[in-house]
């Protein structure tokens, strides 16, 4: 519904000359492909496009539109780049004129005309779209959300691209209400479009389907690769010129504006259901967040600050001084053709909502959740630019001047592409033995502990290494620790180990306790060792002396931990512990570790195994709908119940042995550079 | 798995086996459902389901059977065993005095949380371990008079009364079902997944899911 979304309602209201007109430009502009976007047309907008803070609990909505911004330099080509503007609802509610000052501040005089028709609208509230879109907005805002807008993290990986300017910049509201101060806040960028002529080919059917599914999957489709140059990555000349300062300039000097294609506009209708489902959907942007976050995409909010406020760019505007990370909400302002990557992330079938991802160079990330639709004409848009650049890619490259490669990623979840694989993967080996000692010094000690997790998580462990890398990943042993402390550590434990022993016998013959415990505990726990991984070789056979093991390790624990006791599932996960470390006292030790991070140290309020299914429903509900609308619809889901085992288990009776063990190295035991995992975090 | 896809379904009934941890619930349910014992069966984490289509009567009934395990403290799965059951099949070991003292308890928290017109059903397991036999069949069947439920005795493991037990069990649903289908409005069995013969089940309902445990 954006980018032509509002023939029908304009037909309603406009006159009819105006109509042929819009239809004629939309003709235009989809068969002759040589007319390009204008500079400082808006190309792309859409409304409740929600911001969330970093925990996802704020979420602000707020008005997202793509700005084609063109520099000619004399004697030159042209530089052309859009430039993303998101102000959020509540400085637009506060200033309705907030919305149009980017498109107002440009110097050109091919401002987009529907500029003009918003600003009227909104001002004498007539019976517009246009009005009812910044109703909605107001409404919407009124409605949910908090203020802030939430952002911008980043790592120093790729600081050494510092010679791309980035151009990102936080406003903070109070200064946005002002319509000065938003102009200062609007992103520079002087690309120049050079080439238009091999792109757009869609035919106008195409392009007035306003659904699109299969050529939207088509279009979305893309690299395999994270970072393949070559095939979808299309490239984009960045070139610094002097003329941003017009565009910082005084928004009254935008005064001439001429008839935009009208067909690249985009405002799309607010519906009284479109809010509704706004604030539905806004209960739910957690999930959609943790979906992030566990690509990897959030970077940890402690980041550096923003090294480009200080880049001659920004600083041409006044209000740059102060960009290095303003939390507050603001109206937030990039040039595109400066970022490292854009990605794209439905969330289902019709690819029409999800998740926008930017990627700065300094790898912050900036994510806009869109949960009425319009992703997909996002796509379009960025797939349109893609054409545009690779067909001047091709020219600079018969050139002599080398362009600053750009990147437009967009990317559809599949677990079949190799797209969404964290980037370390597939770096590191399965920790062998040689490894395993490189990791140690003379002395034993482990120094680069979170490589080694990294290894561990990444590339698994050896099976013969385990019994002794486990003591480390349970906390038996601390990394740092030499092979004498280790020593000492050992015999400490042991001896505390025979204490509570000798506390459980102690307490034993007071019979009220014996039989309370056996009650309680013991009886269970007799119970359910005699059924535990016997068909296990370690296990197997009558009077097996491993299964009594087994027994006092877990009745041993009872007594150590009365407020936790023996619950069922226990003796599953001290099962492969005693197997590998074959000693009593250590696998109690590691299996007291291991408890530390199960679910079962939840007890008794089972929040978290609560919290868990929730997150599966809402991971489900995301990325598999109509399996989700099938659980919903058959009722026999049972609250996912039957993945209780699993997530209690950590998938130990899902999986034969050795992929169970796996499981528990690398997603539980260990290293996790993301928030949602099953049970053992 | 007795039952096709496309199958004439007159009855769909929700049964729960409750009862202290190792009493037989597994086995009594992998007996009847697959004809299949093995000693030391893994402990029941969460919960199992199983499915079998029986005759009874000449009506075909499809059983859902909640295996739930003996020491349940995760909450979350509570309300979810005894919502909707038709039936409620309390397990105790023959040879386990403590197992047969917890009855009374399972009995309570059975009654509490399912609806009025659930059948409830005493079963003694086990019953081929004679020698070290610890509650007579006396002591069980007085037991179960008192509440005013039915007392059977089974082996998983010789397969004795196993499907006699369930069989009968099926029954009384039916007659509950009926009794209470006179006695109320099919609106208000919403929470019931009973249905009467008049509404026969189309093969692509939910009920298909069964045709394999899930877990």
């Amino acid at each position: 519904m954006d980018k032509f979304p509002s023939i029908p309602k304009l037909s309603i209201q406009q006159p009819f000359s105006k109509i042929i007109e819009k239809a004629t430009s939309l003709f235009n502009i989809s068969t002759d492909v040589k007319v390009p976007a204008l500079d400082g047309e808006i190309v792309y907008s859409k409304n409740n496009v929600c911001v969330h803070q970093v925990g996802g609990e704020e979420r602000v909505p707020g008005y997202l539109s793509l700005r084609c911004s063109i520099t000619e330099m004399p004697g030159k080509q042209t530089d052309s780049t859009l430039i993303l503007h998101w102000v959020p609802n509540m400085t637009i509610r506060r200033n309705p004129k907030s919305v149009d000052s980017p498109v107002r501040t440009p110097p050109r005089a091919s401002s987009a005309t529907n500029l003009i028709d918003f600003d009227s609208d909104t001002e004498n509230t007539s019976t517009s779209q246009s009005t009812s879109l910044s109703a909605s907005l107001t409404n919407h805002s009124a409605h949910s959300c908090k203020q802030i807008t939430k952002d911008e993290t980043l790592t120093q990986e790729h600081s050494d691209e510092n010679l791309y300017e980035l151009s990102v910049k936080y406003v903070p509201s109070q200064s946005s209400s002002n319509s000065d101060n938003m102009e200062g806040s609007i992103e520079i960028s002087t690309e120049k479009l050079v080439d238009f002529s091999s792109s757009g080919q869609e035919d106008l059917s195409d392009k007035l389907d306003e659904l699109g599914i299969d050529g939207n999957d088509q279009k979305v489709m893309t690299s395999n690769k994270p970072l393949n140059l070559e095939s979808i990555q299309q490239s984009l000349l960045l070139k610094s010129s002097t003329e941003q300062e017009e565009w910082c300039g005084d928004a009254d000097s935008d005064s001439s504006l001429t008839e935009g294609p009208d067909s690249e506009r985009s405002f799309s209708p607010a519906s009284l259901s479109d809010i509704s489902s706004i604030c539905d959907v806004l209960s739910l942007t957690e999930t959609a967040e943790s979906i992030v976050e566990s690509r990897n995409l959030m970077f940890p909010t402690n980041g550096l600050p923003l090294e480009s406020s200080a880049h001659s760019k920004n600083s041409m505007s006044p209000s740059t001084s102060d960009t290095s990370i303003v939390t507050s909400p603001g109206v937030f302002s990039v040039n595109l053709g400066a970022m490292r990557s854009l990605r794209l992330f439905f969330s289902e079938d019709s690819a029409s909502c999800g998740q926008l991802v930017i990627a700065s160079r300094e790898s912050q990330y900036k994510i806009f959740h869109f949960y009425n639709g319009g992703l997909d004409k996002l796509a379009d848009i960025l797939e349109e630019w893609n054409l545009f650049h690779s067909a001047k890619q091709q020219k600079w490259r018969h050139g002599s001047i080398s362009p600053f490669s750009q990147q437009f990623r967009v990317v559809k979840p599949s677990i079949a592409e190799d797209v969404d694989v964290h980037p370390e993967e597939h770096l590191y080996h399965t920790l062998n033995n040689a490894q395993w000692k490189m990791f140690m010094n003379d002395e034993g000690q482990i120094l680069d502990e979170s490589n080694l997790k990294k290894t561990v998580f990444f590339g698994g462990i050896e099976p013969s290494l385990r019994r002794e890398v486990w003591p480390f990943l349970l906390h038996y042993y601390p990394y740092e620790s030499t092979f004498e402390q280790r020593e000492h550590i050992r015999n400490e434990k042991y001896l505390q180990y025979q204490k509570i022993k000798k506390k459980r016998y102690r307490l034993a013959k007071d019979k009220a306790w014996e039989l309370r415990f056996w009650r309680s505990v013991q009886n269970t726990v007799e119970k359910d060792v005699v059924r535990t991984d016997r068909s296990h070789s370690y296990y197997k056979g009558d009077n097996n002396s491993n299964v009594e093991t087994l027994k006092e390790i877990l009745l041993n624990y009872a007594v150590a931990h009365p407020h936790l006791g023996y619950t069922q599932g226990m003796s599953d996960l001290l099962s492969p512990i005693l197997v590998e470390l074959k000693n009593e006292a250590d696998a109690y030790w590691c299996f007291v570790g291991l408890m530390q991070r199960t679910i079962f140290v939840s007890q008794p309020k089972d929040t978290d195994m609560d919290q868990q299914l929730v997150y599966l429903k809402e991971l489900l509900r995301l990325m598999f709908p109509k399996f989700h609308d099938h659980l919903l619809k058959v009722d026999v889901t049972l609250g996912l119940l039957f993945v209780h085992r699993w997530i209690l288990l950590c998938f130990k009776r899902e999986f034969n042995e050795e992929d169970s063990l796996t499981i528990w190295e690398r997603a539980g035991l260990t290293y996790r550079p993301t928030t949602f995992t099953f049970s053992l975090l | 798995m007795e039952s096709s896809s496309n199958e004439h379904i007159d009855y769909v009934f929700k049964v729960v086996l409750i009862g202290d941890c190792g009493v037989g619930k597994s086995s009594l349910l992998l007996r009847y459902s697959d004809d299949f014992f093995q000693e030391s069966y893994l402990c029941t984490i969460g919960v199992d389901l199983r499915i079998r289509t029986i005759s009874v009567d000449d009506k075909r009934v499809k059983l859902q059977m909640w295996d739930t395990a003996g020491q349940e403290r995760f909450k979350t799965l509570c309300g979810h065993y005894y919502r909707g059951a038709e039936a409620i099949i309390i397990v105790f070991d023959v040879t386990s005095e403590n197992s047969f003292s917890n009855v009374l308890r399972w009995y309570e928290e059975a009654r509490q949380l399912s609806r009025q017109d659930t059948v409830l059903v005493l079963l003694g397991n086990k019953s081929d371990m004679a020698d070290s036999r610890a509650v007579s069949t006396e002591r069980a069947q007085s037991l179960a008079a008192s509440l005013n439920i039915a007392y059977f005795e089974s082996s998983a493991k010789l397969c004795d009364n196993v499907k006699e037990t369930f069989t009968a069990t099926t029954r009384k649903m039916m007659e509950a079902y009926q009794k209470h289908h006179r006695a109320h409005l099919p609106d208000d069995l919403t929470n019931s997944k009973s249905l009467h013969m008049s509404q026969p089940i189309k093969s692509s309902t939910s009920l298909n899911c069964f045709d394999c445990s899930i877990m």
